[in-house]
């Protein structure tokens, strides 16, 4: 019995010693950046899918939450921080649906925080939404969502395994933006065929973006809109030019979608900015890698820098235009000429 | 309360532990047994304390029934009273929905279905109970507190999944004063056994769940070799969940003194279906034999009627796991083969082993099929594509082999729909190792000696599991 004994004591030992050792190392190391966004590498805090990475930083403090698509995973919160001064997290979903990403700002006001919400024309393509790996994933993250883990946090498998190559990382001396960085550096190079066949324009293709495009209710983009209040903000990516010239000519898309952006602006108390059409950002195939389907990250931070200065003239370009009930419908009605006039 | 979660691990477990030794140690041997019963009744209102009443009142009636079959001489009527009662209660719960579907699908009728929510351990404690009764019928039980009583079908390690404890083997072990005391030996022991579970739990049955679900649930079309990967997924889901929470189960008693009946005995090392029953879910297996097998007359009754009792008694096995058809042609097929296998005794011929093995791995693999699918459009959809009739999708390296690229072979990602896993191949080889090349846990809990490889094993097992509870997976037995 006293050997029973001597081991018992030396298991327990061990076990706790260990356990506030990782627990430790991970709150320390901090890869995620719930607590900081400052040292921490570009690809942890931008670029993972994961659902109890999400819940986390919900639930860390914050003030603004980037929730949108693969575009967000160009922004760095950290720049967003340096600008306004306010802790800001990123929580994109790769190819979110228009019900995840209203499920994820619905999130973020019951905590009294505020988004920063891609409002892309894909992400509103209710199409998508038939697919049973995008239902099994908005389940996913509702249930995530519906918990607020307080020792997982920092002590889970995935962050562990973060942490060790956050420390490795950090001894080989890699930077921190390293994606970032090749991402900008990356040739631009696409075809507009390739684009048409690859984005599903040309409703040609299963499962692709814009295959029979289709935009959600006015309902549901209604009470998106009803979500947001001035702090809160929208923002219209931008695409390569050649896209909108396809949203115009197939599927009705650009009509459809405009339909939506009216929805929305009028209807929330939100700041709406809008970078699509042909402007200087988006004619410039230099800005924009992956088929013109992503913009570089250097071209999201010039975005941010437009939409947080306040004064433009320091810009050296301005792209971007803050819609508002006033100004909404000649703005469609002049983007949409010029995209017709390139068609 | 799930094992599986922070707070049963690092906090209902230490504190009822503790707590229920220091009362002992006050000699509030009583108030340790009370605290002990509403710890378990915490444990099991956790999730939904709705049914929390119907728990206690199946109890107290049952424990009053056994009463009066001590006293009365109207012992029959009052075990009939008893074993309806407790049907009852698990067939209006349980079975009712299924009912008024057939009833409705035969005669065409509209009555509108109850859905009622299952209350957590209904099949378990109703099964337990029963046992009871008609070993107070036979003369079985001696007269016991109903504080005893409760504890043994209330205790919390056994209650939500089992094993489907006997009260011979349970009731003895509260009495027992030694049991009162700490026993460095059993915590030992206990916590050895309870960081297997959880490992196999957390890191292997919830890995194998994601493949199976996506197979089963999300995608609607399978080809042969994700068909294969989705029923061996869940395959070796299943055995690691259910084997890994009884591991836990015997873990989390023993901390308490008490050993629970062991209830897996590596099943899938089995050369025949009866071995394979004899190893798997040890404890329903006891209970059909003893209070369902044996009534019917057993083998008693000539070749015929004991190959009718054996169906029966699997078709109601399956009927007990759940109110479906695929459940009942589940048990039916093991009933088939179980009477398949005797017969194929009698002609004398011996199969190889290995041959024997093969045959009754995969008869089990297919059958788990009817086993895990939500319907029969889904258990199709997997055996279809299993045996080819949804097409082959080859490796992408195998097109250099000339007698597949002449035959019009289609070659292609095979794993693009499980997120291009490629490691599925190794995790169902290592399942497969873990379940045929090694002892299982009850024979690593046997020949366990303290030392210090065995702490830092389990401290290993312990920590990894514990980064992964985030998951939060339920057991697939909670469902039954």
């Amino acid at each position: 019995m006293i050997i029973y004994k001597h081991y018992l004591k030396r298991l327990l030992i061990l076990f706790f010693v260990l356990l506030v050792c990782i627990l430790c190392m991970n709150y320390l190391v901090d890869p995620y950046g719930y607590n900081v966004r400052n040292g921490k590498f570009i690809k942890n805090l931008t670029m993972f899918n994961k659902p109890h990475v999400t819940n986390a930083r919900v639930n860390s403090k914050g003030y603004y939450y980037l929730i949108g698509s693969s575009r967000m995973a160009r922004i760095n919160p950290l720049e967003i921080e340096k600008m306004t001064g306010m802790k800001t997290h990123n929580i994109k979903i790769d190819g979110a649906t228009l019900i995840e990403n209203t499920m994820l700002a619905t999130e973020v006001k019951i905590r009294d925080k505020y988004f920063i919400y891609s409002f892309d024309v894909f992400s509103s393509n209710q199409n998508r939404q038939q697919y049973e790996e995008i239902k099994n994933r908005v389940s996913i993250y509702k249930n995530e969502m519906s918990n607020n883990k307080i020792f997982g946090k920092f002590f889970n498998s995935d962050i562990t395994i973060r942490t060790l190559q956050h420390l490795i990382k950090k001894l080989k001396n890699e930077k921190l933006d390293k994606q970032h960085l090749e991402e900008n550096d990356r040739l631009s190079s696409f075809s507009l065929d390739q684009m048409s066949i690859e984005s599903g324009v040309l409703s040609n293709r299963e499962k692709a973006n814009f295959s029979n495009f289709t935009v959600y209710s006015d309902e549901l983009i209604n009470k998106l809109a009803k979500l947001g209040n001035k702090n809160d903000i929208f923002i219209i990516f931008p695409k390569y030019a050649p896209y909108y010239a396809l949203f115009s000519k197939h599927q009705d898309i650009e009509q459809k979608y405009f339909s939506a952006v009216r929805t929305l602006v009028n209807n929330t108390e939100a700041q709406v900015w809008s970078f699509y059409g042909n402007n200087v950002i988006t004619q410039n195939l230099n800005n924009f890698i992956d088929n013109g389907w992503h913009f570089k990250p250097k071209v999201g931070k010039k975005i941010f820098e437009e939409i947080f200065t306040t004064n433009h003239k320091k810009l050296d370009f301005s792209s971007g235009v803050l819609l508002t009930k006033s100004n909404l419908e000649s703005y469609l009605i002049d983007i949409s000429s010029e995209i017709e006039d390139t068609r | 309360m799930l094992f599986n979660s922070y707070e049963f691990i690092l906090a209902f477990l230490p504190l009822t532990f503790s707590l229920y030794f220091y009362l002992n140690r006050l000699k509030l041997i009583q108030g340790a047994q009370v605290f002990l019963a509403l710890a378990s009744l915490f444990f099991y209102s956790w999730w939904n304390i709705e049914y929390l009443p119907l728990i206690v009142f199946s109890v107290i009636i049952n424990y009053q029934i056994s009463h009066l079959i001590n006293k009365l001489s109207i012992k029959k009527a009052l075990l009939v009273f008893g074993v309806i009662f407790n049907l009852l209660l698990l067939g209006y719960f349980k079975y009712s929905d299924f009912f008024l579907q057939n009833i409705n699908l035969a005669y065409d009728t509209k009555y509108s279905l109850l859905y009622l929510t299952l209350p957590l351990a209904i099949s378990f404690f109703t099964f337990q109970q029963i046992a009871f009764l008609v070993d107070s019928f036979r003369g079985y039980v001696k007269r016991t507190s109903f504080l005893n009583y409760f504890v043994f079908v209330t205790f919390f390690p056994q209650l939500i999944a089992g094993p489907i404890v006997h009260h011979k083997e349970m009731m003895p072990q509260f009495l027992i004063k030694k049991n009162k005391f700490f026993n460095f030996k059993n915590i030992y022991l206990g916590l050895f056994i309870f960081s297997i579970g959880l490992f196999k739990k957390t890191i292997i049955a919830d890995t194998f769940a994601i493949w199976a679900t996506n197979g089963f649930d999300i995608l609607s079309h399978l080809n042969l070799i994700e068909a294969w990967v989705t029923s061996l997924s869940y395959t070796f889901q299943l055995y690691f969940d259910f084997s890994g929470y009884t591991d836990m189960a015997l873990g989390a008693a023993l901390l308490f003194n008490i050993k629970l009946p062991k209830n897996f005995n590596s099943p899938y090392k089995s050369t025949n279906i009866r071995d394979f029953w004899k190893n798997w879910h040890l404890t329903l297996s006891r209970f059909l034999r003893d209070y369902i097998y044996i009534p019917l007359g057993g083998n008693k009754n000539g070749n015929v009627k004991m190959y009718n009792n054996l169906f029966i008694t699997f078709l109601i096995g399956g009927l007990w796991h759940g109110a479906a058809w695929t459940f009942i042609f589940w048990g039916a097929l093991h009933g088939l083969a179980i009477i398949l296998f005797r017969l194929w005794c009698k002609t004398g011929i011996v199969l190889n082993n290995v041959l024997a093995w093969f045959i009754t791995f995969n008869f089990i693999n297919i059958s788990w099929i009817f086993f895990r699918a939500e319907n029969w459009e889904d258990a199709l959809k997997v055996i279809k594509g299993m045996f080819g009739f949804s097409g082959v999708l080859f490796p992408s390296f195998l097109n250099k082999i000339p007698f597949l690229a002449n035959n019009n072979a289609i070659f292609g990602e095979v794993f693009s729909n499980f997120n291009g896993d490629t490691e599925i191949l190794l995790w169902l080889f290592g399942a497969l190792c873990l379940c045929l090349c090694f002892k299982n846990s009850n024979q690593l809990l046997i020949s366990q000696k303290p030392n210090n490889k065995a702490i830092i094993f389990i401290v290993f097992l312990l920590l990894i599991s514990l980064m992964n509870l985030d998951k939060n997976a339920d057991f697939i037995y909670f469902n039954f």
